[in-house]
């Protein structure tokens, strides 16, 4: 029995468009489109509404280097080019749960090197867990506790639209908090696309993002009570530093965030680390969390289930007895350029535009149906999106939460998990 | 399909069966009694001159949920350093102390392990702690919910609820997060903690709500009586590893007012402050406060020497504790309003003198209790050492002069401080039985397992006999899984795929009507998508549901 269903409107869904899974979206579905009644913001309106090509369409068919077959022919073909593969990749890696299951028994079986599409940005969040660990917290704690939020960046609603409706001013506290008083402080450059609060105290620091790791080191060293002898740091005035320093020691519940998919400049693990030994720091005293938002793309869901079965998120190597990570090695772009690997495979089943990149190894393609590559590859196998089509599971940004999905439209299209399933049992 | 296992010797103690030569025989999943003599018998097994045990039940073992991921996420140095198992498929996931899923299965079955129970699951994190177990081969597992710190219940509490309404909470959330028991971590403090306060004694209120860890304990645990649960609370005390805590830990007993309780990983509850260190064993009078209260039960969590981690929901102790890190880094997250998580590398010394003495409180008190069917043996995986040591306390317990060996490699006043060279005891076999099956079975209210009566499920585990039980227990010549051959001499021969054990004990589903507006005001999920169906679980989460049940036993 489906509780989410009523009335021809599917309730209480959950949106895996980004990392936030809101999931209390009220949608109806007309014909081929998915139409969001409630609450969806623009991504969730993009990834829900984009509509379904007519299953005779080439992009929702079956293809060998462009031309339309038969499952079965697409199936066996596929089977042949990973058998006969001595280095394959597998990338994309966007997913749900069951799909990222079916990704790594594959992987395992003819032992391929797992790149997520989002790994340059995942591991600037994971290359400071592994080195010095972190202090956060989850949406629920922040969404009733906070009463200073400080942003490293300038993207939270380009990324994460509903984050200051639903865990910044929200209505009701458990607490009782009057949730306009919450201050907010930014610490980057102006963008006129970030939607700030209406009515909550905020202030800004305006420098660059590649200044943003000395940022958040003066202000650590500030903390900890130590003298700078700079006036400035990346242009914001000694003053301002201590000031919000000041405040964060003062704050009973603050909470320190940033997207790592904005920081795209070389060492960007860095500046996350400072910022992470900051909110460490300051923990001596009071009470301060990290919170590294964003997500897409399946990115953490990929990450826990991978994590949980092989040791590692993303950037590894099955094969021989062991699992492998070197974010270096096994960068897939690299492998891709270097022409070290023979063949990849790419599993895209959120976003349709997420289409692999250019390359010289022969491909096989599990992408959103609908979608069009730039070059028709090797296989293009059409697959159903996680939460319109099938049901599943996938994770929040901030890890702990993982979010049922349903399957709210009828169609014939096959999960990721039955193709690769079906791969496997073939080899 | 019929098997046989020929002129075994039996221990049996749910059935009272001593060392007795029997045979044993398997139809399908179950154990049967002596087949008609024209039957056919498809295999049999001449298991003469080996012991035959119930397949063992590890009560408390962090093998599933966020928790044990973010420690692997932490260490993934474990991974690299550790030997490959190409046998294992998928062949990769290493680390003792932090095994993948996979391995974790495969691991317990090779020691003659059929269950294991993750003992601290975060009710919004169910889902995670499920599918790691569904991804756990061979084992049935289960879990049990945290509750104690989240802010709905304490503030049912503060605002005086009466004991149907806690009783209709625990039950439905039972139900929600597909969980045979309810723990309760550093009751109240892990909130406090959130508060900003970093200490928090049995009765000492709460910040906010104003409740005490007494009252929680004892409103938990009533609630799970009236239910019917069979499995108590299961605690993890206030002041965990404070020198001093063992007082705490004598009045945490009495909070049970007379009702079961289980405590847990009672070693880290059990310190004095006697002595130039100011830290000293107090295992002689928790002992003895076990022997005398018979609806106490306990399990030890022993320490082990050597690399570790410790994982555990209570983040007051660990975040005080994370300067002892090693290597030096951890992880400490306030987590959705229900409870929180600290990840903290440890590594015990043996020439330590608080880790010598650590080691030598759990050994003492396994020694000094008398009743074996209230004393569990766990090492709090990974907390206190990775569970792969478990035939190294077996033999620890079994063999005297062992005991003896290992005391003279430790630091020296420790040693001299503590009375393990006085304990002269040794575990025998019918002993070991009670402690790793039948009581664990017994205690969860799993009547069907951790015996070998007909009617019972075939988890079966045969070993050779071995003066050298580290030897013994750690590679059984046969187990066998709901009839089907896992393990033949020490290495997994098949996979199967185990269950999930769940209790669903009924509640008045009006509760949701004050839980639902809960959600909606204050949570970041709907309450509908934070409950698991068991459909959900067979399908989506990949554990089928086995419901464990009730007992009628009315109003404490």
């Amino acid at each position: 029995m489906n509780t989410h269903l009523t009335d021809n409107l599917h309730r209480n869904i959950t949106c895996p468009f980004c990392g936030l899974c809101c999931d209390d979206l009220t949608i109806r579905v007309d014909g081929k489109q998915s139409l969001i009644v409630d609450n969806g913001c623009a991504l969730c309106q993009a990834g829900f509404g984009e509509p379904l090509p007519p299953l005779a369409a080439i992009t929702c068919q079956p293809q060998i280097r462009g031309h339309t077959c038969s499952l079965d022919k697409a199936l066996a073909r596929a089977t042949d080019l990973l058998r006969d593969s001595r280095y394959p990749l597998f990338g994309g890696l966007a997913t749900d749960v069951s799909g990222a299951r079916a990704t790594l028994h594959l992987a395992d079986r003819i032992g391929a090197v797992l790149d997520h599409m989002n790994s340059d940005a995942m591991l600037r969040n994971t290359l400071v867990v592994q080195d010095s660990g972190w202090m956060t917290t989850t949406l629920t704690e922040v969404r009733n506790r906070i009463d200073l939020l400080v942003v490293f960046g300038n993207g939270i609603t380009e990324h994460t639209p509903r984050f200051y409706e639903r865990f910044f001013y929200n209505a009701e506290s458990i607490f009782g908090q009057d949730t306009q008083q919450r201050e907010l402080v930014l610490i980057g450059v102006h963008n006129d696309n970030d939607v700030l609060p209406k009515n909550n105290p905020v202030t800004r620091l305006t420098c660059i993002p590649e200044q943003l790791g000395d940022v958040a080191m003066a202000l650590r060293a500030l903390a900890n009570g130590q003298l700078l002898q700079a006036d400035s740091v990346a242009g914001i005035q000694q003053g301002e530093l201590r000031d919000l320093v000041k405040r964060l020691r003062s704050a009973r519940y603050s909470v320190i965030t940033w997207n790592s998919a904005e920081l795209n400049f070389p060492h960007a693990e860095l500046t996350v680390q400072a910022i992470c030994e900051l909110v460490k720091n300051l923990n001596t005293d009071t009470r301060c969390s990290a919170l590294p938002l964003g997500g897409s793309n399946g990115d953490d869901t990929f990450a826990q289930v991978s994590t949980w079965q092989t040791g590692f998120a993303t950037r590894f190597r099955l094969a021989t007895g062991k699992s492998h990570f070197d974010p270096v090695l096994f960068d897939g772009e690299r492998l891709l350029s270097e022409q070290e690997t023979d063949l990849l495979l790419w599993i895209s089943a959120f976003d349709i535009g997420r289409t692999p990149p250019a390359s010289s190894a022969p491909s096989i393609v599990l992408g959103r149906a609908g979608m069009q590559c730039d070059t028709p590859p090797q296989v293009f196998i059409p697959v159903a999106t996680p939460g319109i089509d099938h049901s599943g599971n996938i994770y929040r940004c901030d890890t702990s939460v993982v979010l049922p999905l349903q399957s709210i439209r009828d169609t014939n299209l096959l999960s990721v998990s039955d193709v690769l399933q079906a791969i496997t049992d073939r080899l | 399909m019929l098997i046989k296992l020929s002129g075994g010797t039996v221990y049996d103690p749910a059935n009272g069966v001593n060392g007795e030569v029997r045979n044993i025989y398997i139809r399908d999943n179950r154990i049967v009694g002596t087949p008609a003599a024209d039957e056919n018998i498809d295999t049999e097994y001449d298991v003469r001159g080996k012991v035959i045990m119930a397949g063992a039940i590890d009560l408390h073992t962090h093998i599933g949920g966020g928790k044990v991921n973010i420690a692997r996420t932490l260490l993934p140095e474990f991974y690299r350093n550790e030997p490959g198992n190409s046998r294992a498929r998928p062949s990769s996931g290493c680390s003792y102390a932090t095994p993948s899923t996979f391995l974790a299965g495969y691991r317990y079955a090779e020691m003659g392990y059929t269950s294991a129970f993750e003992p601290a699951v975060l009710p919004i994190n169910a889902r995670q702690a499920h599918m790691e177990m569904a991804d756990t081969p061979i084992l049935d597992t289960g879990g049990y919910a945290i509750l104690g710190n989240d802010d709905f219940l304490l503030r049912l509490l503060s605002n005086g609820a009466d004991q149907k309404l806690i009783n209709d909470y625990v039950a439905w959330t039972l139900h929600a997060t597909q969980c045979i028991g309810i723990k309760v971590v550093n009751p109240g403090g892990i909130n406090a903690f959130k508060f900003n306060q970093r200490k928090l004694d049995l009765d000492e209120k709460t910040p906010y709500y104003k409740v005490t860890p007494r009252d929680i304990i004892s409103r938990l645990n009533r609630a799970l009586y009236e239910l019917g649960v069979p499995h108590p609370l299961h605690v993890h005390a206030s002041n965990l590893g404070i020198p001093g805590n063992f007082q705490t830990t004598l009045d945490t007993m009495k909070a049970a007012d007379g009702l079961p309780l289980h405590l847990t990983h009672i070693q880290f509850h059990s310190y004095g402050t006697e002595g130039d260190y100011k830290f000293s064993s107090a295992a002689a009078e928790i002992a003895t406060a076990i022997n005398a209260n018979h609806n106490i039960s306990v399990d030890i969590g022993q320490i082990m020497f050597g690399q570790t981690v410790t994982i555990s929901s209570d983040t007051m102790r660990q975040h005080a504790n994370h300067k002892y890190a090693h290597p030096n880094k951890w992880i400490c997250t306030d987590i959705e309003c229900d409870a929180g998580c600290g990840v903290v590398p440890f590594r015990y010394r043996d020439k330590n003198f608080v880790n010598a003495m650590q080691w030598a409180i759990g050994l003492e008190i396994f020694l000094m209790v008398d009743d074996p069917w209230r004393v569990f043996l766990t090492t709090d995986h990974p907390n206190g050492a990775p569970f792969t040591s478990y035939p190294h306390l077996i033999r620890l317990l079994m063999d005297r002069s062992f005991r003896e060996e290992k005391l003279l490699q430790i630091h020296p006043e420790a040693a001299a401080y503590s009375r393990l060279s006085g304990l002269t005891r040794e575990y025998s076999l019918y002993e070991i039985a009670i402690m790793t099956r039948a009581g664990p079975a017994r205690i969860l209210g799993l009547n069907d397992r951790g015996h070998l009566a007909a009617g019972g499920y075939a988890d079966i585990a045969v070993y050779d006999l071995d003066n050298n039980y580290e030897h013994m227990f750690r590679r059984p010549a046969y187990v066998f899984k709901n009839g089907e051959l896992v393990v033949r001499h020490g290495k997994i021969c098949n996979v199967v795929r185990g269950s999930t054990h769940v209790v669903h004990p009924e509640f008045d589903p009006g509760i949701e009507k004050s839980l639902g507006n809960y959600f909606d005001r204050y949570h970041s999920v709907r309450m509908e998508n934070f409950k698991i169906s068991d459909d959900e679980m067979a399908n989506n989460i990949g554990s089928t549901v086995m419901v464990t049940d009730c007992v009628s036993r009315g109003v404490a």
